[in-house]
Parts: C-alpha cells; structure tokens; sequence
C-alpha cells in the first residue's frame, strides 16, 4: 500500500506552486517523475511478489554480481590508493640504491644510516627525514612480554621521531613530539595495546621486549610505552605494531649515524621541499654515492663500479617497486585485472540474467502498458516507470550485496591474503564508484525491458491480439549465448588450473615432507647454534621422535641467501659462482630422504666433514660447470666465511620451493652460525604423545619462549598459495556464475512454459509425446549452448595456455577439459530445460485449454 | 466535434491488403450519444480506438474539436487524449496490482494535476461511485459490475469532454448493465459525449443516434437497412470482397 502520510508530507514542501522560470519547471518535471515513480512503486513490488521466483533469481544474480563487484572495488581500490592518504603523498619519497660490481647489478630499497642526517644537515632541500630500521637480526620474531601475555611481535621498526611528521601515524594517547625522544621508549598500535594491557591505560606502563642488536646475544630489556597511534591501515607498504625509539638503537650500535658500510636494512624517507625536483635533489645525493662507494670496495676488497641512490615516490611504492629487500612482498597487477575480470564476467552474468527475465516477464505487463497508454501515459512515461523499477530492484539487490558483503570479504581476504574491511567502504572513491556501477546497472540493466514494454501498441494488447512473447527474441538469445559462453569459460579455465595444480602437487618433490613436524628458534638462537647437537639429542629422546636434524632453511621458505664460490683455496668475487646455500647438519640429508647421484653424503665419522666438505646438487653441479661426477674432489672458497672446502657428494635435484619452477642450483653446507630450524620426524601413530613430549623439551632448553611448530606437509601447501587462491576464486567465480545462468534459464523457461501453455495442451491433443514435446521445447536451446561452447573454447585455449607459461612443469590441457567442461555446462543447461519440459508435458492438456 | 473523412484502415503484408474500415465519413456533435452496432469483426472497436487516438487510420482525416488529429505527432495526441477522452471496456482493465484508489489516481498523475486538487477528485469520484467503502481493495477482490463502476469512475475522472465505451456491459450481468447505462445516461445529461460500441439493442436504446457497420463499411443511420443497398455510399469503385 502507498503510504498517504508521506504524500502529505510531499504535497505540503513540494507542491508545484509558483510556474515561470525555467528552474521551476525543471523541478516539476522531476517532481511530477517521482510522484509517478512512487505509483509505480507499489506496483513494481505487487508484481515481483507475483512472480517471487523469478524476482529472487533476478535478484540473487545481480546481487551476486554486486557483492563480487563490491569486495573487488575495495580490493582495486586498496591496491591503488597505497600510501596515498599521508598529506603531501607526492613529496615523499622513499631513497633507494643501485649498486654494479662484478657480481652483477643490485638494487635494493635500504640505504646506509649516516645518509639521513648527511640530508639533514648538509643537503637541505626536506622538510624532514627520517628513518625505519628493523630490528637488526630478530626483525620477524621480536619475543614481547608483558606478565603472562608474551607473543612473538613481526612489526616492530626503530624510528626516528620525525617519521611522525612525514607519515601520517596519528596518536590517540601521547604526543608525536616527544614520543620516541628517550632510549627505551616505545609507541605501540591500538591493537597492541589491548593486546598486552587489556583495557589499562598503557602510557607510563613498561613492556619487556628481546631485541638481538647483533652484538653476539639477545638483549631483553623493559621499555616505556609513552604513545598509542592508530592501527596501520591496510594500504600502506610500511605496517606496524611498534616503534621503538633511534636512541635505544644507537646505544648498542654507537657507529649507525657515523658508518657508511654497515650492512642491515635502513629505510629512508625524506619529505622534499616545495619546488624541489625530486632529479634536482637526487643529484646532490652523488657526493654521498660516492663515499659510500668507496667504504664498500675497501671492505669488500674488490672494485664497485657504480653506486647511486635514487627517489621512489611513496604512492608508488607498493605497485612500482619490487626490490629484493622490499617490506611487504609487492602488489601483482595481474592479479588487480584477473580479479576484476572475474568480478565483471559474473557482474556480466548477474545482469544478463536481470535483463533477460525483465524482458521474458514483460509478457504479463503488457496488458498494464496498454492501459496505461489509454489513461494518457506517453511512451516516456512507460520508459521512466520501468527504468525506475530496474532500478529499484537494483537497490534491493545492491542491499542484499550488502548483506552478505562481509562474509564474502572475509572468504576473500583469507584467499587473496589481503586485510580489506568494511570501514574501506566510506571512502570517497568506493563511494562514488559504488554509485557510478548502480546507475550504470540499474539503467543498462533496465533500458532494454524499458524499451520493449513502452513499445506496445495498445490497441492490440488489449484486443487481445498480442504475442509480445516475441519481440526481442533475438536479443534474449544472444545474451543467453554470452551467459553460457561465460561460464564454459570460467569453467574451463578453473579445470585447467587445478588439474595444474594437481599435477604439480603429484609430482615428485625429491624430498620426504611427510610427518615432519618443524620448530623455529626465534628466541635464543645463540644458546641453540651452540648447543644444537645436545639439543637435538634430548628431542631424539622424546617418544615417537625418529629423526632430528636442524638446518638454515626448511622446505617452503624462500631464503635470498647465497654463497659466492670461487675454485680453488682463495675467494675473489670475480670469477664466482652464485649458489643458494642451505646450511645443516650431518642428519640432514637422511632425515630429508634426499637420494644421492654421486659421492657421498655427510659423515660424522669422517670427522672432517664440518671443517671440509660441501655437497651440491645437480642443478648446482651444473651451475659450477661440472658435471655430477667431474665435480667430486674439486675445492671451493665460499664469500661467506672464506673457507675451502671439498664437494664430497653430489644430490639428486629438489624442489623446496615446489613444481613451479625448476630446482635451483643449490650448496649444502655445515655451518652453525645460520643454524635456526629444527626438524623433527615424527611416528605417524605416536603424534599426540610425541608433541607432548617435544614441549617438555622445548621449555628444559628455551624456558619462557612460546612453543610455536607446525608441520611440514600443512606449511608447504603455501609455496602454491598464489596459484591455488587463484584456483579458488576462479572456482566461486565459475560457480557462482554457473549457478546464476541455470537459474536464469530455469526462470526463463518456466515462464516461456506458462505461455506456451495451451500450444503443449493444443498438441496433446493432438497427440504428442511427452518425450516429443520435451525435444520441441528444448530444441532452441541445445544449438545456444553448442553455439556458446564453439566461441567459448577457443578463448579459453589461449587464456589457459597463457597462464602455463609460468610454470617450468605444465599440463597439456587437452580434448578432454574443454570437452568436460563443454559437456557438464551442457548438461546443467539442459536439465534446466528438460525439467520444465517434462512438467509441463505431463500436465493435463484439458486444463491447460479450458483456462484460455 | 469530431469530424471523420474518408477513414479507411487495413492491415497490409506483401500479398494481402486486409480492410478493417473503409472510407468512413462521420460527425458527432457536442453532448451526443452515438452507438456503433454491428456483428463481430464489422471494425466497430477499431473505429473506437482511432476516435480515441490509440490507433491511426491508414487514410482520411480526423478533426477532434477543431484540431487535426491526423496531423499530430504521438505525443500532441496523448496530450490531447489525456486531457478529453476516457474510456471504457468490456474487460473493464483495471490494473490489477493497484487498489481502486490507485487506479482512479493514475489518469490524474498522468494528467499532472496537483496533489490537493487531485485528491479532491478522487475522494469525490469514490463519493459520486458510492465506492468510498472499496477504495483499498485490489480489482480481484470486486464484483464484475464493481470493477466496472471502477472503470467507469476512472474514465470520467478527468472530466473528459467524450467517453468511448467498448462493450461496457458485455461480461456483465443485466442488472449491473443497466446500473451502468443509466450512470451513462446521467453523464450524458451533464453534457459529456458518449460513443459506445454494443451488440445489445437493449443498450443502443440509450443513446441518441445509432450507426451501423458491416465489414468495415459504414450503413448510414437506418437501423433496417440492407448493407448491399448501401453500396453506393462508400465514395470507393472497388468491389467486396477485396484483398490485393
């Protein structure tokens, strides 16, 4: 029913009173416009509670497609506006260097520490400068306590207290000014602080924190929150939990804003001056490149041909620049337009499906056209009231995206690793592009239904002469062919990806990572490189335990870590070979299962082994220009720790990092300083007894640490994450936009069945089949859905054929998935069309005559 | 008041000319009461509708109160028809998904005029009808002679100077049709135009004038008259049945 108090309401404000100028009349129009529009409104929902399963199928479908829509404008919008909202975006920029020496060419995003008071006080230019620095040797497991809550903490950063005024950190508790100015002092993120304080005023109170400055132990000291700020929002490059004041720092490392070669990361960030060209400002760095150039080739001991620093904007930071040291890994474009092309196909799916069945149902409309048009509605007011119901049913579609927006989020954010929230939604941008894709589906969606009702003829709608059934029938076609091209390809593509993803999960690795259970010391690691042996023999003790062995690296870690290797019994970096390194220990090579082609592996009773021998793999072998066997015997001095040794055995190749790519040329060494992972083989049977056992251990050797492990097979999963979030989404995707074109069709065949109602009862009559009524009826559609597939397939082919490209070990995607995923849209079509068929085949052809 | 010329209307494919109205020639007066008569498929009905400018002729021309009807473009004529003519039919076409006062405001909102006055119309139409108690109802829940008051109600309205009623009383039973042709009746007393199209001659007793058509033709006037005896008034040489 209307509602007659808001009419009132209306008439009394709005009343079409003083007529003259153009302005007036423009708002009478629009006045008049929604007067209609509230008629038609009562009539828009009586007549979707008509047909209430055509109205939920529209509308789950476009919902569908908002909501996927909606959490990829955030995820875009996210992506692009990084860093964007610190005041004067465009006049910070990070310092980054590029380095050449005969190793090759390096660039990375850290500088050296005395480069920012050098700006500071001889350059000018900035506003300010200031810089982040990770704690140097514990920077992803800094330990944090506080009484009975201690938690590993990865976001901590020293920062000098200018950072304040160049990122835009706001405070909620303390000041920006001097926050940071004392040793020991610390500014913590909203979320920690309810973290450790639960609800206490945190400022003035201490927390004790373990920081290893790189001085040969960990040092744990207590430091006083003197500031709480906001939590890092989701698109910046640089998040955080805590700062940590420069001046606790510089206590341990007096030489950080005197040494130009001291080699742990050190961020730079410098907010110019007005006017100042960022190339103007980088020329005055050269002196400085300079300096630094020749402090490196002196410690080095070798030429460095080139060093320069260079400008990278803030904003661009987290799309332009992925350097080997960067903070947070970088964003992938490709993913911004795989995920927005997905969100459209099913946004184009969605509002197919709305088009299609608007224009199906308009049959039962007619009769109101007509009348309409006798009562002196013009063919555009006809236009305006179905335009405006579109897009009333747009609100409600873009309501109930709403509704289950967050669930979908969540889902999202856990397969594309991403933190997006809701309050992202208020922002202008995602506002006004929310707006832009309303309109824009709310008119598209509508303008052809729109125009198709308006067009009756009145005379014949209501004479009772009129098959609107086929007006437009090509164009409803057409767009169930795209609907089912779109999905045989979505389907196609996801075939592809996981019969990859399979085949590469299927392939042997080269290693046994079953039933491996993996410790990480992020605490006292001193103590444990020391001590491993005795440590690993009490873990051996444990029940269930079969096979220990500690190493720098575990299967799945991606590590930059490398040996230059030079022949012979002394090290030049000219003539190296760059290997990944792993160190270990004698146990890992069996504990790993890893075969061996040639020589031997490590032995204790050899002796010698720690002091002097290395194993390659063959990749490895390969790299050093040998083969497996030719390279047993022969000596190498490592950069690393300058020692010579002999390569006593060569393994079969392995893929730590999975099937991706192919095994990296790798060295396997004895060297306890890298030492930080242990691995423990456990009895498959004895899990629970032996985990409890390992605890027991793990507090006698490293009292007060968290015991943290996982195992080894859940972890490894991860080196497919990309691929496999990929697989996962493209699966939704395929599904959900599967799901919306066979109710599309089962909607719209229902309909086209109730109309053709007395044509079926007309031929029963007569005398057919049931079967020969259902093959009538379905004819039309098999030719689509072939039709569909022949333009689908092709398009797929390429696109899969792409994506395999960036695998070393790939499928052939054959006959056998396009004609899969052919035949399985096929039959889902079809069952949609032959359930209807059958129905109303079976129906008693009398009744269907008798209600004419 | 209206004015019709040489009105022909068929429906043409690439073999077959069908005529529905042959060369019509007819005047109606101001606060007349005209009934068409003749068997089905005479082009009684579309002769209504081209009177009420929802269909067009194929040739002749239409003056509806001075104006050129024929001349006009689609909206001119709405305009026209939305401030002059009701109607109403057989099949009573309410719009079933809006209550009766929905359905007697709908002419008005087309018609732009303002809340206030609008309505006063309604309030005054539901009064005048004896519908008061009926407004929230849906179509659905009303008699067929209820449904047609409706229609009734919603065609006089806007006032209009002339109302084309198509088989008012055809699905009615003979009480409510008579209900309704006396409510014509009083209208036409007030001085409103009436033109019905009717196969009874029970309601063609109402009006003041009677014309008949057969097979498009127009017989003048006389009720007992012969169609073949009539040849001679179409203007036309060509003969019946025709179709090239």
């Amino acid at each position: 029913m209307m509602n007659r108090e808001t009419e009132d309401l209306a008439n009394g404000r709005t009343g079409p009173r003083s007529p003259g100028s153009r302005l007036a009349s423009l708002g009478r129009r629009g006045y008049w416009k929604l007067l209609m529009l509230k008629n038609t409104l009562g009539i828009t929902l009586r007549s979707l509670m008509k047909n209430k399963g055509i109205f939920l199928i529209k509308v789950f479908g476009l919902a569908a497609g908002i909501a996927c829509s909606m959490v990829v404008i955030l995820y875009v919008v996210n992506e692009l506006t990084y860093d964007t909202y610190h005041p004067d975006h465009e006049r910070i920029f990070r310092i980054a260097c590029r380095r050449v020496h005969d190793g090759g060419e390096f660039t990375i995003a850290s500088t050296q520490g005395p480069l920012a008071a050098a700006i500071k006080e001889q350059i000018g230019q900035t506003e300010t400068v200031a810089r982040m620095i990770p704690p140097l040797e514990n920077a992803k497991h800094v330990l944090v306590t506080r009484g009975e809550r201690r938690f590993f903490e990865k976001r901590v950063w020293f920062a000098d207290p200018d950072i304040f005024s160049i990122l835009s950190i706001p405070f909620v508790e303390g000041n920006a000014r001097d926050a940071l100015a004392r040793p020991r002092t610390a500014v913590i993120s909203e979320s920690t602080a309810r973290k450790y304080f639960a609800g206490l005023p945190p400022l003035g109170r201490r927390l004790t924190i373990e920081l290893d400055y790189d001085t040969g132990a960990a040092v744990t000291e207590d430091f006083e929150v003197t500031g709480v700020v906001r939590d890092a929002p989701a698109n910046t490059h640089l998040k955080y939990d805590m700062l940590l004041s420069m001046a606790t720092l510089l206590a341990y490392v007096p030489t950080l804003n005197q040494d130009w070669g001291e080699y742990h990361p050190k961020y730079t960030y410098v907010k110019l001056r007005r006017h100042v060209k960022p190339s103007a400002f980088t020329k005055l760095l050269r002196p400085y490149a300079e300096r630094i150039r020749q402090a490196f080739a002196r410690r080095a001991g070798s030429p460095m041909h080139k060093l320069d620093f260079f400008l990278q904007p803030l904003a661009s930071l987290h799309m332009g620049s992925n350097l080997p040291d960067e903070i947070e890994p970088a964003g992938n474009i490709l993913y911004v337009y795989i995920y927005s092309f997905a969100a459209l196909l099913i946004l184009l799916i969605g509002a197919t499906n709305f088009v299609n069945l608007s224009a199906t149902l308009s049959t039962t409309r007619s009769r109101e056209v007509g009348i309409r048009k006798t009562l002196g509605g013009s063919r555009g007011d006809l236009v305006w009231q179905f335009l405006g119901e579109s897009l009333v049913i747009t609100l409600i579609a873009f309501l109930a995206a709403f509704a289950f927006l967050s669930l979908l989020l969540r889902f999202f954010n856990r397969m594309a690793g991403t933190a997006i929230d809701l309050q992202a939604l208020g922002q202008p941008l995602v506002l006004a592009m929310l707006l832009v894709l309303f309109l824009l589906l709310g008119i598209s969606a509508g303008l052809y239904p729109a125009l198709v009702l308006s067009r009756f003829q009145p005379v014949s709608v209501l004479k009772n002469q009129a098959t609107p059934g086929t007006i437009g029938h090509a164009v409803q076609r057409l767009l169930i062919l795209g609907q089912f091209a779109i999905a045989i390809f979505l389907v196609v593509c996801t075939l592809v990806v996981f019969r990859q993803l399979t085949f590469i999960k299927g392939k042997a690795l080269g290693f046994d990572r079953e039933q491996k259970l993996i410790l990480e010391i992020k605490s006292n690691q001193s103590y444990f490189r020391r001590n491993y042996e005795a440590i690993k023999s009490d873990f051996l003790k444990a029940p269930g335990i079969g096979a220990a062995s500690v190493s720098s690296l575990v299967p799945g870690e991606t590590s930059g870590g490398g040996y230059s290797l030079q022949k012979g019994s002394s090290f030049s970096i000219l003539n190296s070979k760059r290997l990944k390194v792993i160190t270990v220990d004698h146990d890992f090579i069996p504990t790993y299962g890893i075969r061996m082609t040639a020589g031997r592996a490590f032995q204790k009773a050899s002796g010698n082994d720690e002091q002097g021998a290395y194993i390659v793999n063959e990749a490895g072998a390969r790299e050093l220009g040998l083969t497996p066997e030719r390279v047993l015997g022969t000596q190498w001095t490592s950069h690393y720790h300058r020692k010579t040794k002999t390569i006593v055995g060569v393994t079969a190749d392995f893929h730590f990092l999975g099937m991706k790519d192919e095994a990296a040329p790798l060295v396997l060494d004895i060297e306890k300083s890298l030492l930080r992972v242990m691995t423990l083989s456990l009895d498959a049977r004895r899990v629970s007894q032996a985990l409890a056992a390992v605890k027991e251990t793990w507090r006698r050797h490293f009292p007060g640490v968290p015991f943290e492990y996982y195992f080894l097979d859940e972890a490894f999963g991860r080196v497919y994450q990309y691929e496999e979030r990929m697989g996962n989404l493209l699966g939704l995707v395929s599904g959900l936009g599967i799901a919306i074109a066979f109710l599309g069709l089962y909607g719209m065949i229902a309909f086209t069945m109730r109309m053709r109602r007395k044509e079926i009862g007309i031929r029963r009559v007569l005398g057919a089949t049931a079967t020969s009524i259902a093959l009538l009826l379905t004819r039309q559609f098999v030719s689509l859905v072939f039709l569909a597939g022949f333009l689908a397939v092709p398009l797929a082919w390429m696109a899969t054929i792409l994506w395999l490209q960036g695998f070393a070990y790939r499928i052939q995607p054959g006959f056998a998935v396009f004609a899969f995923a052919f035949l399985a849209t096929f039959a889902i079509a079809m069952s949609a069309v032959l359930l209807q068929a059958l129905r109303s085949a079976r129906d008693n052809p009398v009744d269907a005559l008798r209600s004419e | 008041m209206i004015r019709l010329r040489g009105i022909t209307k068929y429906y043409a494919n690439a073999f077959v000319k069908t005529f529905v109205l042959r060369n019509i020639d007819l005047d109606v007066k101001e606060g007349e009461f005209l009934t068409i008569m003749g068997p089905s498929g005479a082009g009684k009905s579309t002769l209504l509708y081209i009177l009420g400018m929802l269909d067009e002729a194929c040739e002749g021309e239409y003056f509806f109160c001075g104006q050129a009807v024929h001349e006009l473009n689609e909206k001119k004529r709405t305009q026209l028809h939305q401030q002059d003519i009701g109607f109403v039919f057989q099949s009573y076409h309410l719009i079933d998904e809006l209550t009766v006062y929905e359905n007697l405001e709908t002419p008005l909102l087309y018609k732009k005029v303002k809340p206030d006055e609008r309505k006063s119309l309604v309030a005054d139409a539901l009064d005048r009808f004896h519908i008061v108690a009926k407004k929230d109802l849906f179509p659905s829940q009303l008699s067929g002679g209820q449904q047609q008051l409706v229609a009734v109600a919603r065609a006089v309205i806007i006032q209009p100077k002339l109302i084309l009623a198509d088989e008012p009383t055809g699905n009615l039973n003979s009480q409510q049709g008579e209900e309704i042709m006396e409510l014509f009746k009083k209208l036409n007393a007030k001085g409103t135009t009436i033109i019905q199209v009717t196969h009874s001659e029970r309601n063609a007793s109402y009006s003041d004038r009677v014309i008949h058509l057969l097979d498009g033709w127009m017989i003048n006037g006389e009720k007992s008259a012969l169609p073949g005896e009539h040849r001679e008034s179409g203007k036309r040489k060509k003969k019946y049945p025709e179709g090239t």
